[in-house]
């Protein structure tokens, strides 16, 4: 029997979420500025779709590990939609997040009972640093989902019909996780 | 007393997207959860017809069998033929009991146990990611769909996030009881 791939559940989130991401992102590269901020009539991706959509996943991991660390949260990533970035900004963003997050990994692997506390609209929210950051490795894939959805629906020979699978298995065949 | 932290995140996880689903599925008729946004894509009930079939495939006695049951036929996953919302309800139910009891009866101390999908060797860990990796993404095309669904037949959109009031509730679903300390 093979050996098995990683028993460690934070760097298969982990590493699946900055993939996933990064798919949709270089399927983006390919969009026009227009196609790439048209609106979706639901969630982020009302007002400025795929780019507000990837612009609140992103900015989510940078504000999550802030609040895991525990430091000051930084602010949304963009105060407005009138700031709109390409896609390889975007990238450089999520790289940068993503790289804030594996920074916390071997915290949260030494004491992932620990309590952080948060603070959403002047409410406190207490909750586990395990369940923080498996929370926030997986906020990405929920709107993964919905990214692919906007891509089908642009409509876009080459794009919207020929849209990856984003699932840890497909992950898993471009990487080596094997410990 | 084993420990449970990280088991127990995932449970909240798990919880979350169940909440989050069921949340949109019970502002739609049941006309509106078997219609599709286009012919591409799957209606929310064959999605959770999916999702039901899937948990209850990978979680049913996981750590002795493969995750890929002789009787899961995944390719009838993706035909609507529930004759009323009740029967769909109790393929999901079906489905997140199944993963809910497996999740109960785990520690961290399983995590490095190796289990099987379709006859590939998983960690315990790894088929935990796979899994709620693989919900998380149903859930948000469940959700996305109700509201374009609600927005379409002008349904008035109860909020999915934290509600006023809900707080307690919200510390629950993330793996926190404020009376018993972190679960």
């Amino acid at each position: 029997m093979p050996t098995p791939i990683t028993s460690d559940p934070y760097d298969v989130l982990l590493a699946h979420n900055v993939w996933g991401t990064r798919e949709i992102l270089k399927l983006c590269t390919r969009l026009s500025p227009e196609q790439f901020s048209q609106s979706f009539p639901v969630g982020p991706a009302e007002k400025g779709g795929l780019h507000a959509t990837l612009k609140h996943i992103i900015g989510a991991m940078g504000r999550w590990s802030d609040r895991i660390a525990p430091r000051p949260v930084r602010p949304f990533l963009g105060p407005t939609d009138v700031v709109i970035r390409t896609p390889e900004k975007l990238d450089e963003i999520l790289q940068s997040h993503h790289n804030d997050l594996a920074a916390l990994a071997p915290s949260i692997r030494t004491d992932p009972a620990r309590l952080i506390n948060v603070d959403f609209g002047g409410k406190q929210f207490t909750f586990t640093a395990g369940a923080a950051y498996i929370h926030v490795l997986t906020h990405g894939h929920y709107h993964h989902a919905q990214c692919i959805n906007i891509l089908r629906h642009l409509g876009i020979p080459g794009i919207s019909t020929h849209l990856p699978e984003l699932d840890v298995t497909d992950w898993q065949t471009t990487s080596d996780m094997r410990d | 007393m084993p420990t449970r932290t990280t088991i127990s995140a995932f449970e909240s996880e798990f919880r979350r997207y169940r909440k989050l689903a069921e949340g949109a599925i019970e502002q739609l008729t049941w006309e509106q959860l078997r219609q599709s946004l286009d012919p591409e894509t799957n209606s929310i009930a064959v999605i959770m017809k999916h999702v039901g079939g899937n948990l209850r495939s990978r979680w049913t006695d996981a750590l002795t069998t493969d995750g890929e049951k002789a009787w899961r036929n995944r390719d009838t996953e993706f035909v609507d033929d529930f004759v009323d919302r009740a029967a769909l309800m109790t393929v999901w139910n079906s489905g997140w009991n199944v993963v809910e009891s497996q999740l109960a009866s785990f520690a961290d101390d399983d995590l490095v146990k190796t289990l099987s999908i379709r006859g590939e060797p998983h960690s315990l860990a790894l088929a935990l990611a796979r899994s709620v990796s693989h919900t998380a993404y149903h859930t948000g095309q469940i959700v996305q769909i109700a509201r374009v669904l609600a927005s379409r037949s002008g349904v008035d959109w109860k909020t999915l996030t934290v509600a006023r009031g809900a707080s307690n509730q919200f510390n629950s679903r993330m793996g926190f009881d404020a009376g018993k300390g972190p679960r």
